[in-house]
């Protein structure tokens, strides 16, 4: 396992290189605009591209024949990729901390309140979108799982808009959603083992 | 003599392909070829003892285990080269080191480092700067480092230059000095195994038409260059094949040395591999 996920990040390196620029841009342009929104939306993004693109970077390679041939199961292979995802958003929301930590200390604005939620928002929102992709993934592949993730959202937005038409006044409470944010870890740990035992189920059905 | 590799009535079926009962075996300390026309059914054959896809029936036994129950246990002792190297182009020979120090329980970092020092392959350079040589010597010296009993190459010589392929078939000539090891390689290019192989397995459309000992199946087969007329005294029994052509018939046979003696003026030769899978592919049964 261990060596799988060190497999991932040597692979990636130069694109970490890149991310800890970015990182730091966009702390500096936090500082100067005494904005820090964008921080949130842009870990997010980082877990989902990360996974995404260390899939993608397998696939093209044919790393799974491969990694399939060594000493470690099927299982093992799918668990690495959440464990990478699992620590991208972990460091994301670490730096997030950090970022908004500066910024309130520096004097640019924000509360120290508010760090925590930002951060942990912004990390679980990207990692909750892995594991809907990753069984996608191991499913359909990258190319096929693009298409049915477009499928998916636009499903997901159509709902959404249905109701919207059906029931045009309806206005949740906002005691009412602070209530269900505490169920939010419960449901995420249920996702997570169902995307978990899919992607495994999607992988080791699946002739290399 | 013990047998490393015992593969019995291994099936797989696909809508337009099927691997039918291939059974053969490979003995400690010897290298097996198999050799066939693509789509003959190779690489499906590697890709079920690695249970890489799954099998319809059969049975696959390495080290005298099932290759499906004891997978994990087995594999620590498999090294596999493919035809292609399925490495990230962006990691460095220094890196794969680390990361299957990590894989298998038996990796030799100092053997790793002295098989890149003796392939010549740059321990920081990036895998896409590598040339195909390199990167299927990296391919090997990966497949070596955790001193395995028991070495897969599927096509590993295909797309190689002389000097690679004699490099690379000269180590496997080397692996193979420890009798407890055995080596199982797939290729098309018919001389890589007449060279270093002691058995061939011959894969036709998804049967094994045979599989025997290189030298007695080379000693025993011949190929008979003559007309209609002299094909029909042929003992029936001996002939194998026959291709035909605008100036007469070649024939495959059995039993060189028998048809020689009882026919001294026939233009009779020593069948190559090449010959033998050309008969069987493009020939006439008798």
């Amino acid at each position: 396992m261990k060596g799988l996920l060190l497999k991932d990040l040597y692979t990636m390196r130069s694109y970490l290189r890149t991310l800890a620029v970015m990182f730091v841009f966009y702390i500096v342009l936090g500082f100067v605009s005494r904005t820090s929104s964008f921080f949130a939306a842009f870990v997010g993004a980082l877990c989902i591209v990360m996974t995404v693109t260390s899939y993608a970077y397998d696939q093209t390679c044919g790393w799974n024949l491969y990694g399939a041939s060594l000493p470690v199961s099927r299982r093992e292979i799918v668990r690495s990729k959440y464990l990478l995802a699992l620590l991208l958003s972990a460091a994301g929301i670490l730096v997030t901390i950090l970022a908004h930590l500066l910024f309130v200390l520096g004097g640019r604005g924000g509360s120290l309140a508010d760090i925590l939620p930002n951060a942990l928002g912004a990390g679980v929102s990207g990692f909750l979108i892995v594991i809907i992709l990753l069984p996608v993934l191991y499913r359909f592949g990258v190319e096929k799982g693009r298409v049915v993730m477009m499928i998916l959202a636009a499903g997901i937005m159509g709902g959404i808009f249905l109701m919207a038409q059906i029931s045009p006044g309806i206005r949740i409470p906002e005691a009412r959603i602070r209530a269900a944010l505490w169920f939010a870890p419960a449901v995420l740990a249920v996702m997570l083992v169902i995307s978990y035992f899919l992607s495994c189920r999607f992988f080791e059905a699946k002739d290399l | 003599m013990q047998e490393l590799l015992t593969v019995r009535g291994l099936t797989r079926r696909y809508d337009r392909f099927t691997l039918d009962h291939i059974d053969f075996s490979l003995p400690c300390g010897s290298i097996m070829g198999l050799m066939g026309d693509n789509g003959a059914g190779k690489t499906t054959t590697l890709k079920l003892i690695l249970n890489l896809i799954r099998r319809d029936e059969g049975e696959v036994l390495v080290f005298g285990k099932d290759n499906i129950t004891c997978e994990r246990e087995i594999k620590e002792e498999i090294g596999v080269v493919f035809d292609e190297c399925h490495f990230s182009d962006l990691l460095r020979p220094a890196d794969l080191g680390r990361i299957f120090s990590q894989v298998y329980q038996n990796w030799d970092s100092a053997s790793y480092k002295a098989l890149l020092d003796r392939f010549a392959l740059p321990g920081r350079a990036e895998i896409k700067t590598l040339s195909r040589g390199m990167k299927m010597k990296l391919s090997l010296a990966c497949a070596l480092a955790h001193h395995p009993r028991f070495l897969i190459l599927d096509e590993a010589t295909g797309g190689l230059d002389p000097v690679a392929r004699s490099e690379l078939l000269g180590l496997l000539l080397e692996f193979i000095q420890d009798e407890s090891r055995s080596v199982l390689v797939s290729s098309h290019i018919i001389s890589d195994l007449e060279r270093i192989c002691d058995t061939i397995g011959y894969l036709h459309e998804g049967r094994m038409v045979f599989c025997q000992e290189k030298d007695a199946l080379l000693e025993r087969l011949g190929v008979l260059h003559c007309g209609e007329g002299d094909l029909v005294l042929l003992e029936p029994e001996f002939l194998l094949r026959v291709r035909r052509h605008q100036f007469g018939c070649d024939a495959l046979v059995e039993c060189r040395e028998s048809i020689r003696n009882r026919h001294p003026d026939w233009a009779l030769d020593r069948a190559t591999l090449e010959e033998i899978m050309l008969f069987y592919a493009k020939g006439e049964e008798r």
